[in-house]
């Protein structure tokens, strides 16, 4: 499975959640423009394994962050799009910041500061 | 539930054809054709069906698939495999059952509050003298009472009891022998329970001019017919005419199955010393607990010792809740066994589990593929558990059906003593307790061997073809482990039993003072109404049994105040005073008292050791006479002749009497007990007594003769009834009883642990011979002499049993003592029963590890050479 991958990142565990949350912060999409957005928006790097993806929908519907309605798409076609709910708002903000937190830490270990 | 989830998989597919469709029209935008597109989408998008199932897992539901899944193949796997299944699960529902039998036993004796409102609150006294180191069953004073109840203020109410039989009698129906009790009005409130239809006894009822009685629910139903205008009849209760006020709720018979209850009235001339018949109970007030009650009546008890010297050195009361007091005898017993029953369960684990770890190796390629196949190691051993959980489910499921038929068996061979025997049954608690048990049995069984299987490393399992190999030396020494602690349990059990069976043997040989052989005994209890003068009554027991020693078959009759070793009767605690030289307290032990017609001693064969027997010529009207026991002569005459001496029994001190015989000490409780003082007195010097205990010895059969005994007793009162009509034979086994079934019970017990451990060792060594086939066939080849190729399997299997009896004999060392309250005459480390068992125990082992060394012997080395 992980055969095709060797070249790409591995998404952290969680990381996925904040991405779909965040795609998700300028409206409805589908599956499939989901996990586009996250692919064009990281410059091809970050490919969004369906078996990840589909799973971590449906759990965050679960867990009432997001909501899906099926809707037609630009191509008259019947897709089940998803939005973000007022907690998934609240989520995204909080998880943000933690992101924030852990990558400013992460940088300083990694590259620490001139002369240390 | 279905058709929602059939919706979500339905709405799933539809979101990932979507998926694929707008992956397609992006491609196909892009510039590649329709079918590249096609293909290209269904690549990069993976695998269908795994992202369905991922996904599903999210809605919950498929660990429950899962679980079905492998309920599925695990019950597949037992039926591809009948013969193992079939022995585990037999091992397994033995273990279980059992389990579930005895706990049950368990529950419904102990563990069950008593029918009683706030039952906790409820205590017993139990009169201790613990510098003398006695106890007398619990009977007190009035006076004592008394003293109790107007100086603590830690109970709601106490009241005392005196529990009787007594004979009913109605106009038309037959006169009928029950048990009743005499209360005072406060017993309702302490009970807690109180007349359904009707009223309970009052303080008004003592000054009354009608006696006045509470009938019991069942004798209301059984002997008026549950008449619904009973209350206000007339019944005659002992030849009293009683007005009946009340009829108690269904089920209540507190004490000893009292049918009716009638007033305690006062008596201001109670002594203090009269310490019998009169139980005494009490309610705690919800804020006092037992230790604060029993200080205060520690005060008091301190107190009236020094008030009272003569009457009360040495005595207190001990309070006791009334639930441990009522199941104090079979206490130990029952969680004895319930212990044995749970070692017997482990060794069957433990067997079980050495079944399913020799499978799991023959599984090694079956779990190696799957896991080769995707399967994570949790999926592994969560599948292995699910099957060793089944295996303990169906074990439990037949073992339930066992305990069913355990159950009734058990009831039926227990001695009837036994109380609360009829609380015993499957109940939610019980089926907890079995639902508890399966889970734990197959966790304890499963886990190793799951765990194991999804340790194996995959690639040597599939690298090694299509050879099952041998295991490495790890496994079997969980092989062996497992086995040594069978062994040790078993060893355990087997010591138990030998240490039980001994000492069943030494009680049964003791000595009880008298010949039980064919002795038919039966209670006669005479009413005071209908026999107002003892002299009628003397009269009465010497028509009797003059009539009775005159029927063909009958060597002798007597009559006695009661029976020895507890046969029936009420057993009088008094003291006596020797003349001229008063008794030191510590001299005065408690003192049995009886009153015996002329031919008791005969009858009973209690041999007269010096002096004489009492004849008919003792009389009212004769000088006063009595019989003192071998105890008294040797610690109070110690080196005198007692004959001629005199003393002052309690019961008539105004005269003293004149010692005119020395008997020997007769067992008065139990088997077990030294015997106390005892004192005889002829019938017609103190025939104040109504109720009596008929004696006959018998040259046959003794029940052959109930219907002329009881037509000689008719003869002489067409309305006096006989009860408790039994053997003396049957006294003495009944007395044994407990000690018997817990003895029987045990051995049973243990002789099943020894049986699965022989097995348990068998197989182990059978499995090891089984590997090392290979390795034989070669040390045979090789020119190893089939003696050498024994003695190495055989000293292997030893080794697995010896160091399992050392640590048998170990636990055994420290373990045993919590038995001593069983035993009788035999240390709980007995040397010779530590010994004898554990070379039994060695045979055996040794008998298990033969069979298969044996086998090894004869394998050919050809074969188990070409074999690979």
């Amino acid at each position: 499975m992980k055969r095709g991958y060797q070249n790409r990142i591995e998404l952290l565990q969680g990381t996925l959640d904040l991405l779909i949350l965040q795609t998700l912060q300028w409206g409805p999409r589908h599956g499939y423009g989901i996990s586009q957005a996250i692919r064009t928006g990281s410059g091809e790097v970050l490919q969004v394994d369906t078996g990840s993806l589909y799973p971590a929908l449906h759990r965050l519907e679960r867990k009432k962050l997001i909501k899906a309605e099926w809707t037609v798409s630009e191509y008259n076609q019947q897709v089940k799009a998803y939005q973000l709910t007022a907690a998934g708002k609240k989520q995204l903000a909080a998880e943000r910041s933690n992101w924030k937190r852990l990558t400013a830490a992460m940088a300083g270990i990694l590259n620490p500061p001139e002369g240390a | 539930m279905k058709f929602w989830r059939q919706h979500k998989d339905e709405e799933l597919d539809a979101e990932i054809r979507s998926h694929l469709d707008e992956a397609m029209r992006d491609r196909i935008e892009r510039g590649e054709s329709p079918d590249e597109a096609r293909v290209n989408a269904l690549r990069e998008f993976g695998n269908v069906g795994l992202v369905k199932e991922v996904t599903r897992e999210m809605w919950g539901w498929a660990t429950l698939k899962q679980m079905v899944q492998d309920l599925r193949f695990g019950l597949r796997m037992l039926w591809k495999n009948p013969g193992f299944s079939l022995v585990a699960i037999l091992t397994l529902a033995f273990g279980i059952g059992t389990n579930t039998a005895i706990f049950s036993v368990v529950n419904g004796v102990l563990l069950k509050p008593l029918p009683y409102p706030d039952a906790e609150r409820l205590v017993r006294f139990e009169g201790i003298n613990p510098d003398r180191g006695i106890s007398n069953g619990g009977y007190h004073s009035m006076p004592d009472y008394h003293d109790w109840q107007s100086q603590t203020d830690a109970f709601e109410s106490i009241t005392p009891i005196v529990q009787q039989n007594t004979v009913l009698t109605g106009d038309e129906t037959e006169a009928e022998n029950i048990p009743f009790a005499k209360v005072t009005p406060s017993f309702f409130q302490t009970m807690g329970v109180y007349p359904f239809m009707g009223r309970a006894l009052l303080k008004e009822d003592e000054v009354a001019d009608d006696v006045v009685a509470v009938l019991s629910y069942g004798l209301w139903q059984r002997r008026f017919g549950a008449n619904p205008n009973i209350l206000g009849s007339r019944i005659t209760l002992g030849g009293t005419p009683c007005i009946v006020v009340g009829v108690m709720p269904a089920g209540f018979d507190y004490p000893a199955k009292a049918q009716i209850w009638t007033l305690l009235y006062p008596n201001p001339k109670e002594r203090r010393d009269n310490r019998y018949v009169r139980i005494v109970i009490a309610r705690l007030k919800p804020t006092a607990t037992i230790a604060e009650a029993q200080s205060q009546i520690d005060t008091i008890s301190a107190r009236l010792q020094q008030q009272f010297p003569e009457t009360n050195y040495g005595w207190s009361a001990r309070l006791t809740s009334l639930q441990d007091w009522t199941t104090r005898d079979v206490r130990t017993s029952l969680l004895l066994l319930l212990g044995a029953v749970g070692f017997v369960l482990l060794i069957a684990c433990a067997n079980v589990a050495n079944l399913l770890l020799a499978r799991a190796s023959a599984r090694r390629r079956e779990i190696a593929v799957r896991t080769a196949l995707g399967a994570g190691r949790g999926r592994i051993i969560r599948q292995l558990l699910t099957e060793s959980l089944l295996l303990a489910a169906l074990g439990g499921a037949v073992g339930l059906a066992l305990s069913f038929l355990l159950i009734k068996l058990l009831i039926a061979i227990s001695p009837a003593d036994v109380p609360r025997l009829d609380q015993v049954g499957l109940d939610a608690r019980v089926l907890a307790f079995t639902v508890g048990v399966v889970g734990l049995v197959g966790l304890f069984f499963g886990l190793a061997p799951a765990l194991h299987a999804a340790k194996a490393d995959l690639n040597d399992v599939l690298k090694e073809g299509g050879r099952s190999g041998s295991d490495g030396p790890k496994r079997n020494r969980v092989h062996a482990i497992l086995v040594v602690s069978e062994i040790a349990l078993s060893l355990l059990l087997l010591i138990g039993a030998g240490l039980l069976i001994k000492s069943f043997m030494l009680l049964r040989d003791v000595n009880p003072g008298f010949d039980p052989k064919n002795v038919l005994t039966m209670r006669v209890a005479l009413p005071g109404r209908r026999y107002p003068n003892p002299q009628q009554a003397a009269t009465f027991f010497r028509e009797l049994t003059q009539r009775v020693s005159a029927l063909p078959g009958v060597e002798a009759a007597g009559a006695v105040l009661s029976l020895p070793l507890g046969g029936s009767g009420e057993t009088a605690g008094r003291s006596f005073i020797p003349e001229g030289r008063p008794l030191t307290p510590e001299e005065a032990l408690q003192t049995d008292y009886f009153v015996v017609t002329p031919d008791y001693f005969k009858t009973m064969r209690i041999p007269v050791k010096t002096g004489r027997s009492f004849t008919d010529r003792d009389t009212g009207d004769t000088p006063k006479v009595v019989i003192i026991n071998d105890s008294i002569a040797r610690r109070i005459f110690a080196g005198e002749d007692p004959i001629g001496k005199r003393i002052t029994v309690w019961r008539d001190e105004q005269f003293p009497r004149e010692i005119v015989g020395v008997v020997s000490d007769v067992k008065i409780t139990r088997l077990d007990k030294k015997a106390d003082y005892q004192i005889y007195v002829p019938y017609a010097q103190d025939a104040g007594w109504g109720g009596m205990s008929l004696a006959v010895r018998t040259k046959g059969e003794p029940e052959a003769l109930t219907s002329q005994v009881r037509g000689a007793i008719f003869s002489i009162d067409k309305n006096q009834p006989a009860y408790d009509i039994k053997t003396m034979d049957d006294v003495f086994s009944a007395s044994v009883a407990n000690t018997r079934l817990v003895m029987l019970l045990f051995g049973v017990f243990s002789i099943f642990a020894l049986l699965l451990a022989s097995i348990g060792i068998y197989g182990v060594i059978a499995y090891s011979v089984a590997q090392r086939t290979h390795e034989i066939g070669i040390r045979l080849a090789l020119g190893a002499q089939t003696r050498d190729v024994l003695r190495m399997i055989v000293t292997q299997g030893m080794m697995i049993a010896l160091i399992g009896a050392g640590l048998g004999l170990a636990g055994a060392f420290a373990a045993t003592r919590v038995m001593r309250r069983l035993l009788y005459g035999v240390s709980a480390t007995d040397p010779l029963i530590f010994i004898g068992v554990s070379l039994l125990l060695t045979v055996v082992a040794l008998l298990a590890c033969y069979i298969p060394a044996r086998r090894a012997t004869k394998v050919d080395p050809m074969i188990a050479l070409r074999y690979e």
